[in-house]
């Protein structure tokens, strides 16, 4: 009973819709965007309410197409181990023809006489066979005895291949999503980062950007350094896109490039005030995040957050009206004298100044920081992956690149101990081709008997 | 942009290309009416033209842009179109038989005619991204395997006009057998499944684990690509297990291509990692 639902599971029956399932779901995927919230793309409605209950916005992370995936797995493990282990099985027996016509009938036939009685002429045959790694078996017929010839089960073996890689895909996939991870770290220049669990650390010296003549990006460029524990350098590596750093498991890929969206280098702001006298107030530059004192009247000047796109539903509530321009840099500036906080207010770029306490910070100009953004990966089941390539490309190769052939020789008794050959050949090469082996080949067993003359 | 000494030749070339393929797609219509060989040798030797200027176009342009046209999709068009006119004349030689070559002619002519639709502005210099050794093998490989789709595909149109057309018609009689047709069929998608395989999935994994960090991303292109290989799979599958021939495997390959078609536009429409341009 089980072997029963073993072998159904493994059947082309299941194969076949399965992968045509596998095929439309596959083609929803690719209509409707992924990761997008389907209300960006739909209106309200029964496509929305759909999408939502089926979860088709992230149809290739559903319960419901990793189960497809599933059975397709139970099938191909079921198929290989009922079906195509015996078909190797199988390959490596010789069938024989019931019919001397049956020979006749293939498309590559041909008859011939050769000075020997049957059974020396079936062994003779047989070791010619065999030597150039047929298998080959002989057999009585009603006339004579019939020789049956198959070249090596390259093909059957290719398929078994092919099935076993899809399988390592999968695990490569399982193995992949449980137990690796991968994220993007933004590195300012300088910046040592600790990964968890691994023991040592990657620092990133400088990076770059390398521009064509027509001012498109060329390359984005990374020196990371690898550090001990103890912060020793171990080795340097310059990173870009397409040449990845390996390292102890993990993987750093030139991902991104930019201006950090929450810090900068430094601002111009001008600043009036009451402490500051004249009316133009004082204009300067300023580091990000660090204490400045004005000269010669205390206070002291710290820009605390940057953000270099604000929105006015985020980040401010109902203190300001919106500007309406996408790209809206603001900073946060508190302005203080001893432990008094005269001022703590958000500052626009080259927009109206906020007042308090009767003092106004108008932001002129920033540096933006520039950071590199490193794909750090690590993943266990890569391994399995490169397997499944290599046993599928060898399968492949196998399968439609190392046709099989057989020959079918029936060896009738003929005048004074000689014989009678009907021989007819088949081959999954084409045509012209084949026919020209075959020639070859009855030639050759024709010579067999001359020279033994 | 097109700059430097070459400006514009290899659009020349390409043009004139696409002149001589449908100077042989007029002359094979008229080869279908008169049926004489001399008028299908005639747009055997326009397709020979075609196929050397169309060599001519690829190889300006990759001198004009220093390196190999592989980088949007009317330079992808123009090599598949290249590459199924090669097939054509490996099918004349093998099968040798004129009208076998008058249908893929007219694919590769539709295939010119949708190639010449679309932008063609030279790519002087690459995205970063597509800066590798695996744009060669990726692009080159798996336009071999559509190239041998796109014949298997005529030979579904053939075969479906054997099968719909009446047994008296005279254009019926004059195409080749449904065996031979449908026989053509399975040798190009065994042809172009493992090119397809080893170079639009494998190459395509292996350039994506480089360059983003992940053989697979599930981007429309990608999920295209897979979903042409299912089509094959299955055919290939029902084919060596069941013995599917005829009709139902005519109509399995022809999904397959349809896809293919497909796939190849996704990136136009839905976007994704794969819209170079």
């Amino acid at each position: 009973m089980l072997k029963k639902i073993w072998t159904r599971a493994g059947s082309v029956r299941m194969v076949i819709p399965l992968l045509i399932a596998i095929t439309l779901v596959s083609l929803v995927g690719v209509i409707v965007p992924q990761g997008t919230p389907p209300v960006e793309f739909y209106d309200n409605g029964w496509r929305e309410a759909l999408i939502v209950y089926l979860g088709l916005d992230h149809l290739f992370s559903t319960w419901w197409f990793y189960a497809l995936l599933g059975l397709l797995s139970l099938n191909i493990t079921a198929c290989s181990t009922s079906r195509q282990f015996a078909n190797v099985r199988k390959a490596m027996t010789p069938h024989f023809l019931k019919r001397i016509e049956d020979a006749q009938a293939l498309k590559s036939s041909a008859e011939f006489a050769i000075t020997a009685p049957p059974e020396k002429a079936a062994g003779l045959f047989s070791s010619h066979f065999k030597r150039l790694r047929y298998f080959s078996a002989s057999m009585d017929y009603e006339h004579g005895v019939q020789v049956a010839a198959r070249s090596f089960c390259f093909k059957e073996i290719g398929s078994l291949l092919f099935h076993f890689s899809i399988l390592f895909f999968f695990a490569g996939g399982i193995v992949g999503g449980l137990r690796g991870f991968s994220f993007v770290k933004d590195f300012c220049q300088g910046e040592v980062y600790a990964i968890r669990d691994w023991k040592y650390l990657v620092r990133s010296d400088w990076f770059k950007i390398e521009k064509n003549i027509d001012g498109t990006v060329s390359d984005y460029t990374s020196k990371l350094t690898v550090l001990s524990p103890d912060s020793t350098p171990v080795f340097s590596r310059i990173i870009e896109v397409n040449r990845p750093l390996s390292y102890k498991g993990l993987r750093f890929y030139q991902n991104s490039f930019g201006e950090q969206p929450d810090a900068i280098e430094k601002a111009v702001l001008r600043i009036n005030g009451p402490a500051l006298g004249p009316a133009e107030g004082l204009q300067g530059v300023f580091p990000f995040n660090t204490s400045v004192r004005l000269p010669g009247n205390g206070l002291m000047l710290f820009i605390k957050r940057f953000i270099r796109d604000f929105s006015l539903e985020a980040n401010l509530g109902d203190l300001m009206p919106p500007l309406g321009r996408p790209d809206n840099p603001a900073i946060r500036v508190v302005l203080s004298r001893g432990k008094d906080t005269l001022y703590d207010n958000w500052s626009f770029l080259n927009s109206p100044v906020i007042s308090q306490n009767g003092y106004t910070i108008a932001f002129l100009k920033f540096t933006p920081r520039y950071v590199t953004g490193i794909k750090i990966s690590h993943n266990p089941g890569a391994v399995l992956i490169w397997l499944g390539f290599a046993l599928m490309t060898l399968g492949l190769m196998l399968v439609f690149y190392f046709p099989h052939t057989s020959y079918w020789l029936f060896i009738t008794p003929a005048a004074r101990g000689s014989s009678q050959v009907t021989i007819g050949g088949l081959s999954g090469r084409s045509r012209p081709v084949f026919q020209e082996k075959f020639n070859r080949t009855c030639a050759f067993l024709q010579s067999l008997f001359k020279e033994g003359a | 942009m097109h700059h430097g000494p070459y400006q514009s030749i290899d659009l020349s070339f390409f043009w004139w290309s696409f002149l001589a393929y449908s100077i042989a797609c007029v002359l094979y219509v008229a080869f279908f009416g008169l049926n004489r060989k001399a008028i299908a040798r005639a747009a055997s030797v326009s397709m020979g033209i075609g196929f050397s200027l169309h060599t001519a176009a690829l190889g300006s342009r990759m001198m004009l842009i220093h390196h190999p046209p592989l980088t949007n999709m009317f330079e992808y068009i123009s090599l598949v179109g290249w590459i199924a006119t090669c097939f054509y004349f490996v099918t004349l030689k093998i099968y040798k038989q004129h009208i076998l070559g008058a249908f893929i002619a007219f694919t590769v002519f539709m295939l010119m005619a949708s190639g010449s639709l679309l932008p063609k502005d030279a790519q002087m210099q690459l995205v970063p991204a597509l800066k590798s050794h695996w744009l060669q093998i990726h692009v080159t490989v798996a336009s071999l395997g559509e190239a041998a789709f796109l014949v298997a595909f005529a030979a579904n149109i053939m075969y479906f006009l054997k099968k719909l057309l009446p047994v008296t018609s005279r254009f019926s009689a004059r195409l080749p057998e449904t065996q031979t047709l449908d026989s053509v069929a399975y040798k190009a998608i065994g042809v172009g499944y493992p090119l397809f395989t080893v170079g639009a999935l494998f190459a395509g994994a292996i350039w994506a684990e480089q360059a983003w960090g992940s053989f697979w991303s599930w981007d429309p292109k990608e999920v295209g690509s897979l979903i042409v290989w299912l089509v094959y799979s299955a055919y290939l599958h029902a084919r060596f297990v069941k013995g599917w021939t005829g009709v139902r495997a005519a109509v399995l390959s022809a999904a397959g291509f349809t896809c293919t078609i497909l796939t190849f536009f996704a990136n136009l429409i839905l976007g994704g990692l794969h819209a170079y341009g």
